[in-house]
């Protein structure tokens, strides 16, 4: 399975179906663990190597599938679809197909993540005020991070993988510049 | 002034500034030779433009499963992976307005000749609906091109689709620059446009247009080789949209889509980048629809306005039955095929009586030349086939002889002079001269020079016989008598240079 677009495919699947068994008994913070997890399998692949070793049987991989399922605290059904994973060789799609199950189930309940930079540290009723903005906006549940960036000069950058809202200094530059107003900077 | 009013003109100011929303955006994932896959932009319409953050703007082409595929406009704008692109929910636009006459602009419609900004309002997606069955109307009023050989041969009406086809330094373009310098002061607005040329070769077309004072009622459109590939796709579509605008107007347009075999290697380009399979020659199996939907905008209208559609398509070793020239030849309303062996024999513009056709300018000629040509087409015909049995040295009888001279002569007539074009009624007199065999007894070299200089006799010297026939656009038989006896009267007046 070297064709990227299969193993993409393929792991799709193993996530539409584990959601439709599942959904209703994960909750959103269940999914924020299994994103974090996801995370550090993607940079750590050692840990999918030893559960694929040959010298290890049934019940001692299913303990291992449980002490890692324990460590990133992930709601108990994902024992199941890392055993079933695992049982036929291909625990090299665990961090696509625990990708997709973060991303199916947020896009099914309407969550949308934005990383919200800002020019200065924002506190909290600001803070709340942009969430509210971007919940009225985009009509869906949003989940915001928040980062500084002095690049925008001064002004707020909201940016998901859908949508974008910026109001700042570094965007009315780039409008001056598109229309010729000012030359490069 | 005091501390509040500025408080108020500061709000003020303010409330001008645009609001700003939420926008639906793609990420850059990949990026190609001129082409990115974007993930993202949900909903984003086939065709829709899309503006990169970057300063890049491009056409969606492409809708996949979770990707979609942009060709870029700017090839000099570098693009960035994760780069940002953002909707416009509006298709590609082009810029119209009677102020585009006399100047060359880019396919993406910005100017190209340094002469400021292109001031016009209005704007146009590329792509319309075609008129319908019941907007047009037959092709009945004829469009001069100047051309002898093609007023005579192959004429052509306003509305009308005429392919030029021909292996490359045949006189293609040639031709189709003579047809606009004659629509000088004809009330016909025309539209060049230039697809994968050379820089050089669209600047020595805008300078002769404007040397010969054609820049008043032209406007080019130049998506020249060096150009992003999408904006040599786009260009022929820019022009027909320019031309339509004055269409609308009431107005006759020309257009020229100087060629449409560089049209088709871009689009083929394009669809291999976009990994769609590639049927006869590589070209994708649409790439038909790609020229009809084109030319089939072309057209007269009942309510007024006409658009003559003029494309240009090269061959290789003047074979016409390649894919796109076949495909060309099938879709317009007749071809002016160009012939390498003609144009080294001397015989320009280089046009094949035999393989020429149009398939309804014939009711578009007017009367005069009509009458004077009836048997033109045959009479060439006829030398043609005895020319190639007189090549084995064989001996002719009188008859034959004789259509050989006098084939000879027509051949000869029809040799005309770039940028020199002829009004119909100097053609009805020319043809006169061959039909009436005042040529005959003349030696060849002097063939043209008699006849144009009988046409210079008539209009200085019996002014009122050149207007009658202008006004009538008819000879009737006093004015052929009357013309018979100018035409007498000349030759006995005449000597060769």
């Amino acid at each position: 399975m070297k064709d990227r677009a299969a193993v993409t495919a393929v792991a799709k699947k193993y996530a539409q179906a584990f959601l439709r068994v599942f959904a209703s008994e994960i909750s959103l913070a269940d999914v924020g663990k299994i994103e974090i997890a996801q995370r550090s399998m993607q940079q750590n692949q050692k840990i999918l190597f030893f559960l694929q070793l040959p010298q290890f049987d049934d019940a001692q991989r299913l303990s291992l599938i449980e002490d890692l399922v324990g460590h990133f605290a992930l709601p108990q059904e994902c024992v199941r679809i890392l055993l079933l994973l695992v049982t036929h060789n291909r625990s090299f799609l665990i961090p696509e197909v625990l990708s997709f199950i973060v991303s199916l189930y947020k896009e099914a309940a309407g969550v949308v993540d934005f990383v919200v930079k800002s020019s200065d540290d924002l506190n909290q009723a600001q803070k709340e005020k942009i969430k509210i903005f971007l919940n009225d906006s985009s009509g869906k549940k949003c989940q915001c991070s928040y980062v500084i960036d002095k690049k925008l000069i001064a002004g707020i950058r909201a940016q998901s993988v859908e949508y974008i809202w910026e109001y700042s200094v570094r965007k009315q530059l780039a409008r001056l510049r598109a229309a010729g107003k000012i030359g490069t900077y | 002034m005091k501390s509040t009013d500025l408080i108020s003109l500061f709000e003020r100011s303010l409330r001008d500034l645009p609001e700003e929303q939420l926008e639906t955006i793609g990420t850059v994932v990949r990026v190609g030779d001129n082409i990115c896959t974007i993930y993202g932009l949900t909903h984003v319409m086939l065709n829709e433009l899309v503006i990169f953050e970057g300063g890049n703007s491009g056409i969606v082409f492409q809708l996949d499963e979770n990707a979609v595929s942009v060709f870029i406009l700017h090839r000099s704008i570098p693009v960035a992976e994760l780069e940002v692109v953002k909707r416009t929910h509006h298709v590609f636009k082009t810029p119209v307005g009677m102020n585009l006459l006399g100047r060359v602009m880019s396919a993406e419609g910005l100017p190209r000749d340094g002469a400021g900004d292109l001031n016009v309002t209005e704007h146009r997606p590329v792509e319309t609906d075609i008129p319908g069955i019941m907007d047009r109307s037959p092709v009945n009023e004829s469009l001069e091109t100047g051309i002898l050989a093609i007023d005579v041969l192959v004429p052509i009406g306003k509305g009308q689709r005429e392919l030029i086809i021909g292996n490359r330094g045949t006189g293609k373009t040639s031709i189709v620059i003579d047809t606009i310098l004659h629509q000088k002061g004809k009330n016909v607005i025309c539209v060049y446009v230039s697809i994968g040329q050379r820089q050089a070769n669209v600047a020595r077309t805008v300078s002769l247009l404007e040397e010969n004072g054609a820049m008043e009622y032209c406007v080019v459109v130049s998506a020249e080789a060096g150009d992003a590939v999408l904006n040599q796709y786009l260009a022929p579509y820019v022009g027909c949209t320019i031309a339509e605008y004055f269409r609308d107007l009431g107005r006759d347009v020309l257009v020229v889509y100087d060629d449409l075999s560089n049209h088709a290697v871009a689009f083929r380009e394009m669809s291999l980048l976009l990994r769609r399979s590639p049927g006869r020659e590589a070209y994708p199996g649409d790439v038909f629809y790609l020229h009809s939907r084109l030319l089939e905008r072309a057209g007269k209208l009942l309510k007024g306005g006409s658009i003559t559609a003029l494309p240009i398509v090269q061959v290789q070793g003047d074979d016409i039955t390649a894919y796109i020239p076949t495909n060309l030849i099938s879709i317009t309303d007749g071809q002016i095929f160009l012939d390498t062996k003609l144009f080294n024999m001397g015989i320009r513009p280089a046009v094949n009586a035999e393989l020429s056709v149009s398939r309804v300018g014939g009711a578009a000629q007017t009367k005069a030349v009509k009458k004077m040509t009836r048997a033109l087409r045959l009479e060439l015909a006829q030398y043609q086939e005895l020319l190639a049995f007189a090549q084995f040295g064989s001996e002719l009888d009188d008859v034959s002889y004789r259509q050989l001279e006098r084939g000879k002569r027509a051949v000869e007539l029809l040799k005309q002079q770039q940028y020199v074009t002829y009004s119909f009624v100097d053609q009805a007199l020319m043809l006169l001269l061959l039909k009436e065999g005042f040529l005959d007894t003349l030696p060849l070299s002097d063939v043209n020079q008699f006849a144009i200089r009988f046409v210079s006799y008539v209009k200085s010297a019996y002014a009122d016989l050149y207007t009658t026939i202008f006004n009538s656009q008819d000879i009737s038989e006093d004015i052929m008598k009357n013309a018979i006896a100018v035409a007498t009267e000349f030759g006995t007046i005449f000597s060769p240079k």
